[in-house]
Protein backbone atom coordinates (compact mmCIF):
# COMPACT_ATOMS: atom_id res chain seq x y z
CA UNK A 1 0.00 0.00 0.00
CA UNK A 2 2.98 2.49 0.65
CA UNK A 3 4.23 1.90 -2.61
CA UNK A 4 0.95 3.04 -4.52
CA UNK A 5 0.78 5.94 -2.13
CA UNK A 6 3.84 6.80 -3.18
CA UNK A 7 3.21 6.69 -6.86
CA UNK A 8 -0.61 8.57 -6.22
CA UNK A 9 1.50 11.12 -5.10
CA UNK A 10 3.98 11.17 -7.79
CA UNK A 11 0.83 12.14 -9.91
CA UNK A 12 0.78 15.25 -8.36
CA UNK A 13 3.94 15.94 -9.18
CA UNK A 14 3.16 15.60 -13.19
CA UNK A 15 1.56 19.49 -12.75
CA UNK A 16 5.08 20.28 -11.44
CA UNK A 17 7.04 18.72 -13.97
CA UNK A 18 4.53 20.95 -16.08
CA UNK A 19 5.35 23.80 -14.02
CA UNK A 20 9.05 22.94 -14.13
CA UNK A 21 9.34 22.53 -17.71
CA UNK A 22 7.75 26.04 -18.73
CA UNK A 23 10.43 27.61 -16.05
CA UNK A 24 12.90 25.56 -18.37
CA UNK A 25 11.25 26.76 -21.43
CA UNK A 26 11.54 30.18 -20.47
CA UNK A 27 15.62 30.15 -19.27
CA UNK A 28 16.05 28.39 -22.86
CA UNK A 29 14.67 31.02 -24.74
CA UNK A 30 16.58 33.81 -22.68
CA UNK A 31 19.61 31.69 -23.52
CA UNK A 32 19.48 31.20 -26.56
CA UNK A 33 18.15 35.05 -27.07
CA UNK A 34 21.47 35.85 -25.32
CA UNK A 35 23.49 33.71 -27.92
CA UNK A 36 22.02 35.39 -30.74
CA UNK A 37 23.26 38.84 -29.04
CA UNK A 38 26.92 37.26 -28.84
CA UNK A 39 26.87 36.13 -32.37
CA UNK A 40 25.56 39.98 -33.40
CA UNK A 41 28.15 41.08 -30.90
CA UNK A 42 31.05 39.18 -32.39
CA UNK A 43 30.91 40.15 -35.91
CA UNK A 44 29.44 43.61 -34.88
CA UNK A 45 33.60 43.94 -33.34
CA UNK A 46 34.83 43.03 -36.58
CA UNK A 47 32.50 45.35 -38.25
CA UNK A 48 33.10 48.37 -36.15
CA UNK A 49 37.13 47.50 -36.60
CA UNK A 50 36.75 47.76 -40.75
CA UNK A 51 34.82 51.06 -40.20
CA UNK A 52 37.09 52.32 -37.46
CA UNK A 53 40.12 51.69 -40.49
CA UNK A 54 38.02 53.09 -43.11
CA UNK A 55 37.67 56.31 -41.21
CA UNK A 56 41.13 57.07 -40.60
CA UNK A 57 41.92 56.18 -44.38
CA UNK A 58 39.41 58.79 -45.10
CA UNK A 59 41.41 61.54 -42.91
CA UNK A 60 44.70 60.76 -44.45
CA UNK A 61 43.53 60.60 -48.16
CA UNK A 62 42.23 64.28 -47.55
CA UNK A 63 45.49 65.06 -46.08
CA UNK A 64 46.97 63.60 -49.11
CA UNK A 65 44.01 65.99 -51.22
CA UNK A 66 45.37 69.00 -48.66
CA UNK A 67 48.68 68.32 -49.96
CA UNK A 68 48.55 68.66 -53.34
CA UNK A 69 46.66 71.55 -53.12
CA UNK A 70 45.09 73.47 -50.31
CA UNK A 71 42.32 74.25 -53.01
CA UNK A 72 40.95 71.19 -52.77
CA UNK A 73 40.10 71.37 -49.64
CA UNK A 74 39.63 74.96 -48.82
CA UNK A 75 37.05 75.31 -52.05
CA UNK A 76 34.50 72.81 -51.08
CA UNK A 77 31.30 74.11 -49.72
CA UNK A 78 30.86 73.92 -45.91
CA UNK A 79 28.50 71.96 -45.03
CA UNK A 80 28.16 69.81 -47.76
CA UNK A 81 28.33 66.27 -48.22
CA UNK A 82 31.30 64.95 -50.34
CA UNK A 83 32.85 61.66 -50.85
CA UNK A 84 36.31 60.24 -51.69
CA UNK A 85 37.15 58.67 -54.92
CA UNK A 86 40.52 56.55 -54.63
CA UNK A 87 42.03 54.90 -58.14
CA UNK A 88 44.76 53.12 -58.29
CA UNK A 89 47.46 55.98 -58.62
CA UNK A 90 45.66 58.65 -56.78
CA UNK A 91 42.43 60.02 -55.24
CA UNK A 92 40.19 62.83 -55.49
CA UNK A 93 36.81 64.90 -54.14
CA UNK A 94 34.09 63.66 -55.98
CA UNK A 95 30.15 64.10 -55.56
CA UNK A 96 28.98 60.09 -56.01
CA UNK A 97 28.53 58.32 -52.83
CA UNK A 98 31.24 56.01 -52.31
CA UNK A 99 31.01 52.22 -50.87
CA UNK A 100 33.71 49.97 -50.18
CA UNK A 101 32.29 46.86 -49.59
CA UNK A 102 29.09 46.95 -47.14
CA UNK A 103 30.44 50.40 -45.99
CA UNK A 104 29.78 53.67 -47.15
CA UNK A 105 32.09 56.62 -46.36
CA UNK A 106 31.20 60.42 -46.53
CA UNK A 107 33.16 63.46 -45.27
CA UNK A 108 31.63 67.55 -44.60
CA UNK A 109 33.80 70.29 -44.61
CA UNK A 110 32.80 72.61 -41.66
CA UNK A 111 35.00 76.39 -41.38
CA UNK A 112 36.58 77.23 -38.66
CA UNK A 113 36.74 80.53 -36.52
CA UNK A 114 39.69 82.32 -35.05
CA UNK A 115 39.62 84.98 -31.86
CA UNK A 116 40.80 87.85 -33.61
CA UNK A 117 43.49 88.61 -31.44
CA UNK A 118 44.41 85.38 -29.89
CA UNK A 119 44.26 83.33 -33.03
CA UNK A 120 42.60 80.67 -30.70
CA UNK A 121 39.82 78.70 -32.40
CA UNK A 122 36.42 79.55 -31.03
CA UNK A 123 33.22 78.46 -31.47
CA UNK A 124 30.56 79.73 -34.26
CA UNK A 125 29.39 82.86 -33.18
CA UNK A 126 32.17 83.73 -30.64
CA UNK A 127 32.47 87.61 -31.00
CA UNK A 128 35.31 88.99 -31.89
CA UNK A 129 36.21 86.58 -34.25
CA UNK A 130 36.66 85.98 -38.17
CA UNK A 131 36.33 82.71 -40.43
CA UNK A 132 40.12 81.53 -41.12
CA UNK A 133 39.97 80.32 -44.90
CA UNK A 134 43.42 78.31 -43.97
CA UNK A 135 41.87 75.85 -41.57
CA UNK A 136 39.26 73.63 -42.23
CA UNK A 137 36.80 70.92 -39.50
CA UNK A 138 36.59 67.86 -41.49
CA UNK A 139 34.21 64.94 -40.25
CA UNK A 140 34.55 61.38 -41.99
CA UNK A 141 31.55 59.25 -41.14
CA UNK A 142 31.54 55.36 -42.27
CA UNK A 143 27.60 54.11 -42.79
CA UNK A 144 27.11 50.52 -42.60
CA UNK A 145 24.61 47.65 -41.93
CA UNK A 146 21.39 46.72 -40.90
CA UNK A 147 20.28 47.87 -38.06
CA UNK A 148 22.06 51.66 -39.67
CA UNK A 149 25.44 52.00 -38.03
CA UNK A 150 27.91 54.77 -38.35
CA UNK A 151 30.90 56.28 -37.01
CA UNK A 152 32.57 59.22 -37.52
CA UNK A 153 36.19 60.45 -36.67
CA UNK A 154 36.96 64.72 -37.09
CA UNK A 155 40.36 66.49 -37.68
CA UNK A 156 41.46 70.07 -38.27
CA UNK A 157 43.00 70.37 -41.84
CA UNK A 158 45.33 73.41 -42.47
CA UNK A 159 46.74 75.19 -45.49
CA UNK A 160 50.76 73.77 -45.20
CA UNK A 161 51.71 76.95 -47.45
CA UNK A 162 49.29 79.71 -46.60
CA UNK B 1 -6.21 -5.06 -6.87
CA UNK B 2 -8.01 -3.65 -9.86
CA UNK B 3 -7.85 -0.20 -8.14
CA UNK B 4 -4.14 -1.16 -7.52
CA UNK B 5 -3.80 -1.39 -11.27
CA UNK B 6 -6.10 1.50 -12.33
CA UNK B 7 -3.82 3.45 -10.58
CA UNK B 8 -0.42 2.06 -12.09
CA UNK B 9 -2.01 2.35 -15.45
CA UNK B 10 -2.90 6.11 -14.62
CA UNK B 11 0.85 6.44 -13.42
CA UNK B 12 2.16 4.90 -16.99
CA UNK B 13 1.16 7.92 -18.72
CA UNK B 14 1.85 10.25 -16.01
CA UNK B 15 5.33 8.30 -17.29
CA UNK B 16 5.28 8.77 -20.71
CA UNK B 17 4.54 12.37 -20.00
CA UNK B 18 7.30 13.22 -18.15
CA UNK B 19 9.47 11.07 -20.37
CA UNK B 20 8.44 13.25 -23.27
CA UNK B 21 9.15 16.57 -21.67
CA UNK B 22 12.23 15.24 -19.89
CA UNK B 23 13.18 14.63 -23.68
CA UNK B 24 11.90 18.10 -25.10
CA UNK B 25 14.04 19.52 -22.19
CA UNK B 26 17.12 17.61 -22.17
CA UNK B 27 16.96 18.01 -26.48
CA UNK B 28 16.30 21.79 -25.95
CA UNK B 29 19.41 21.70 -23.39
CA UNK B 30 21.52 19.53 -25.96
CA UNK B 31 20.92 22.50 -29.03
CA UNK B 32 21.64 25.27 -26.15
CA UNK B 33 24.90 23.90 -25.30
CA UNK B 34 26.28 23.53 -28.62
CA UNK B 35 25.00 26.74 -30.21
CA UNK B 36 26.93 28.06 -27.28
CA UNK B 37 29.90 26.09 -28.27
CA UNK B 38 29.03 27.36 -32.07
CA UNK B 39 29.16 31.43 -30.21
CA UNK B 40 32.08 30.54 -28.70
CA UNK B 41 34.30 29.48 -31.57
CA UNK B 42 32.56 32.14 -33.88
CA UNK B 43 33.69 34.62 -31.53
CA UNK B 44 36.73 33.57 -31.24
CA UNK B 45 37.42 33.39 -35.05
CA UNK B 46 35.64 37.16 -35.42
CA UNK B 47 38.40 38.15 -32.30
CA UNK B 48 41.58 36.39 -34.07
CA UNK B 49 41.02 38.08 -37.15
CA UNK B 50 40.50 41.91 -36.02
CA UNK B 51 43.61 41.09 -34.10
CA UNK B 52 45.48 40.08 -36.65
CA UNK B 53 44.56 42.75 -38.89
CA UNK B 54 45.13 44.89 -36.14
CA UNK B 55 48.83 43.94 -35.75
CA UNK B 56 49.77 43.77 -39.33
CA UNK B 57 47.83 47.35 -40.69
CA UNK B 58 49.18 49.07 -37.74
CA UNK B 59 52.93 47.50 -38.27
CA UNK B 60 53.09 48.43 -41.69
CA UNK B 61 51.35 52.16 -41.44
CA UNK B 62 53.31 52.65 -38.68
CA UNK B 63 57.04 51.73 -41.08
CA UNK B 64 55.13 54.06 -43.98
CA UNK B 65 54.83 57.13 -41.65
CA UNK B 66 58.91 56.39 -40.99
CA UNK B 67 60.00 56.03 -44.57
CA UNK B 68 61.02 58.41 -46.84
CA UNK B 69 60.60 56.93 -50.12
CA UNK B 70 59.34 53.31 -51.89
CA UNK B 71 61.80 51.66 -53.72
CA UNK B 72 59.65 51.07 -56.71
CA UNK B 73 62.37 47.98 -57.91
CA UNK B 74 61.69 45.71 -55.36
CA UNK B 75 58.23 46.53 -54.61
CA UNK B 76 55.60 44.98 -56.20
CA UNK B 77 52.39 47.51 -56.38
CA UNK B 78 48.59 46.81 -57.25
CA UNK B 79 48.92 43.41 -57.29
CA UNK B 80 48.32 40.68 -54.87
CA UNK B 81 50.16 39.18 -53.49
CA UNK B 82 52.11 42.76 -53.71
CA UNK B 83 55.32 43.19 -51.92
CA UNK B 84 56.13 46.69 -50.16
CA UNK B 85 59.47 47.88 -49.82
CA UNK B 86 60.22 51.45 -47.85
CA UNK B 87 63.28 53.16 -47.14
CA UNK B 88 63.97 55.27 -44.06
CA UNK B 89 67.67 56.82 -44.25
CA UNK B 90 69.86 53.59 -44.62
CA UNK B 91 66.94 50.89 -43.70
CA UNK B 92 65.04 49.06 -45.71
CA UNK B 93 61.78 47.53 -44.19
CA UNK B 94 60.23 44.89 -46.82
CA UNK B 95 56.87 43.97 -46.20
CA UNK B 96 55.81 40.36 -48.25
CA UNK B 97 53.81 37.20 -47.96
CA UNK B 98 55.30 34.10 -47.34
CA UNK B 99 53.03 31.07 -47.14
CA UNK B 100 49.99 32.40 -46.35
CA UNK B 101 51.22 34.57 -43.93
CA UNK B 102 52.67 38.15 -43.79
CA UNK B 103 56.41 38.58 -43.21
CA UNK B 104 58.90 41.76 -42.94
CA UNK B 105 62.21 41.80 -43.29
CA UNK B 106 65.21 44.64 -42.64
CA UNK B 107 67.96 45.17 -44.27
CA UNK B 108 66.91 41.57 -45.76
CA UNK B 109 67.14 40.32 -43.09
CA UNK B 110 63.68 37.79 -42.42
CA UNK B 111 62.43 39.88 -38.84
CA UNK B 112 59.00 37.57 -38.71
CA UNK B 113 55.58 36.83 -39.64
CA UNK B 114 52.90 39.65 -38.59
CA UNK B 115 49.98 37.37 -39.00
CA UNK B 116 49.83 33.83 -36.95
CA UNK B 117 49.33 30.51 -38.71
CA UNK B 118 45.54 30.70 -37.53
CA UNK B 119 44.70 33.06 -40.30
CA UNK B 120 45.27 32.74 -43.65
CA UNK B 121 46.41 36.07 -45.55
CA UNK B 122 43.92 35.78 -48.81
CA UNK B 123 45.15 39.11 -50.28
CA UNK B 124 47.45 42.17 -49.83
CA UNK B 125 47.45 44.98 -51.82
CA UNK B 126 50.06 47.72 -51.77
CA UNK B 127 48.94 51.20 -53.65
CA UNK B 128 51.27 54.10 -54.37
CA UNK B 129 49.89 57.73 -54.92
CA UNK B 130 52.03 60.29 -55.54
CA UNK B 131 51.22 63.94 -55.05
CA UNK B 132 52.52 67.21 -55.76
CA UNK B 133 54.64 67.54 -52.59
CA UNK B 134 53.73 64.43 -50.70
CA UNK B 135 53.94 60.21 -51.04
CA UNK B 136 51.03 57.83 -49.90
CA UNK B 137 50.78 54.25 -49.47
CA UNK B 138 47.42 52.60 -49.44
CA UNK B 139 47.46 48.94 -47.95
CA UNK B 140 44.03 46.04 -48.79
CA UNK B 141 44.17 43.70 -46.62
CA UNK B 142 42.24 40.92 -46.78
CA UNK B 143 42.05 38.13 -44.04
CA UNK B 144 40.29 34.69 -43.63
CA UNK B 145 39.92 32.81 -40.86
CA UNK B 146 38.38 29.27 -40.23
CA UNK B 147 37.49 26.70 -37.46
CA UNK B 148 35.55 23.60 -38.10
CA UNK B 149 32.03 25.71 -37.33
CA UNK B 150 32.65 29.32 -38.29
CA UNK B 151 34.98 31.16 -40.61
CA UNK B 152 35.03 34.91 -41.91
CA UNK B 153 36.68 36.97 -44.06
CA UNK B 154 37.18 40.51 -44.06
CA UNK B 155 38.90 43.43 -45.87
CA UNK B 156 40.79 45.82 -44.35
CA UNK B 157 41.34 49.22 -46.14
CA UNK B 158 44.42 51.92 -44.01
CA UNK B 159 46.76 54.53 -45.90
CA UNK B 160 49.30 56.41 -44.89
CA UNK B 161 51.33 59.40 -46.12
CA UNK B 162 55.34 58.98 -46.05
CA UNK B 163 56.13 61.77 -43.43
CA UNK B 164 60.25 61.63 -44.80
CA UNK B 165 58.19 63.05 -48.18
CA UNK B 166 57.50 66.54 -46.19
CA UNK B 167 59.97 68.64 -46.24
Amino acid sequence: MNKFSNLKKRGVTAVEVLVGASIAGVILVMASYAISQFINASSALSEKTQAVYLAEDGIELLRYIRDNDWANIGNLTAGTTYYLAPTATGVHVSGTPESIGSFNRSFVVEQVRRDNSSDDIVPSGAGGSSVDTDTRFITVTIAWGNPAQSISLTSLLANQNP
Amino acid sequence: MRMKRQQRGFTLIEMLVYIAVFVLISSALVVTFLSFNTTFVRNQTERALTQEARVALDTVIAAVKHADTVDGAQSLLNVSPGILELESGATTTRFYISSGALVYAINGTEIGPLTSNAIVVESVVFQRYVGTTTDMIRMALTLHAESKVASSTRTFYTSAIMRGTYE
